[in-house]
């Protein structure tokens, strides 16, 4: 029997979505948190991420670890949407260049939280589940960037961070 | 030793790692709702956050109960996309009959906060370090009921 493999925008849909999930659980971990609680919102989460894509709205998925005592920033974590989706090509999730960045941008103290912001462009549906809000500032922070991190046939994430000068 | 069914379910990107869990739940319960579908459900995010780190890829899901004990992997990107190996046919039995468990395979370094997070949710749901087959500690028990002599009714 010979199997066709279609490509199709949804599956590069899917592959995004899952891979930004699975990395921003990796950096809750890495930078010493717990992410029950951000798994536990994994299927709101995915049909935010994965609706703005299939829409081609989604621009930034942010991850803001704060302090909760003071509700400022500790590290904030980035990734933007790249729109070059072209049907062909490979696909690919650089989790150890990740994991060397999380690290380098050191663990966060035990009684920090998290939480997950996207930014889409002006006019984008609503999606059960999600509202408005303002990200925390940057002022006094400076972005290091990690390159392309998820990737399926050109539609991609590049990574970023803020950590504090 | 009990007999062992196997089921291989397309993820990503076929489907995502929470609609593949839904789809294990689906054929697990027949279909029908309930606790055993709602205990399930109830661990959808931590399962799905393991489909997603491809846990299930060479480290099987078990479900053991009263019946065969149920095997299942998840196949993922361009197979998954095929359908190369991929069966999802209905069980011929209830894997889930009497008092069912369910071991999920987890990464080392996730274990820890994966079973407290699990814990939460289900006694039944636990996770192992995929590294372990789940099956030596069985095998064990099986081989040592082999020998085992019933000696009151021996002698008795």
């Amino acid at each position: 029997m010979t199997m066709v493999a279609v490509n199709t925008y949804t599956q590069s849909v899917t592959y995004v979505a899952d891979n930004i999930l699975k990395s921003l659980k990796d950096i809750i971990r890495l930078t010493g948190l717990d992410p029950s609680a951000f798994v536990g919102d994994w299927e709101s989460s995915h049909r935010g991420i994965s609706g703005w894509l299939e829409s081609q709205d989604l621009e930034k998925v942010i991850l803001e670890i704060f302090a909760p005592s003071t509700n400022t920033l500790i590290v904030r974590w980035d990734l933007d949407i790249a729109y070059g989706w072209s049907g062909d090509g490979g696909f690919y999730t650089d989790t150890e260049q990740l994991k060397y960045h999380i690290r380098k941008a050191g663990i966060a103290p035990a009684d920090a939280r998290y939480r997950l912001v996207l930014r889409h462009r002006p006019g984008a549906c609503d999606i059960a589940g999600w509202s408005s809000t303002t990200l925390r500032s940057t002022d006094g922070f400076s972005r290091q960037s990690l390159g392309s991190t998820i990737e399926h046939n050109g539609l991609g994430a590049s990574g970023s961070y803020w950590r504090k000068n | 030793m009990s007999s062992v069914v196997a089921r291989c379910f397309a993820s990503v990107p076929a489907r995502s790692s929470d609609a593949t869990w839904t789809a294990i739940v689906e054929m697990l319960t027949r279909g029908q709702s309930g606790t055993d579908r709602d205990e399930l459900l109830a661990v959808i995010g931590t399962a799905s956050s393991l489909i997603a780190d491809q846990a299930p890829k060479d480290a099987a899901i078990i479900v053991t109960c009263e019946g065969p004990r149920t095997r299942i992997r998840c196949i993922y990107d361009e197979n998954a996309v095929s359908g190369s190996g991929v069966n999802e046919s209905a069980l011929g039995f209830d894997p889930l009959a009497g008092e069912w468990a369910m071991s999920l395979p987890c990464p080392a370094e996730d274990l820890s906060w994966v079973q407290a997070s699990l814990a939460r949710h289900s006694a039944r749901v636990t996770a192992r370090d995929l590294s372990d087959t789940g099956e030596a500690k069985n095998e064990a028990t099986t081989a040592g009921a082999a020998f085992e002599i019933d000696a009151k009714g021996f002698f008795g």
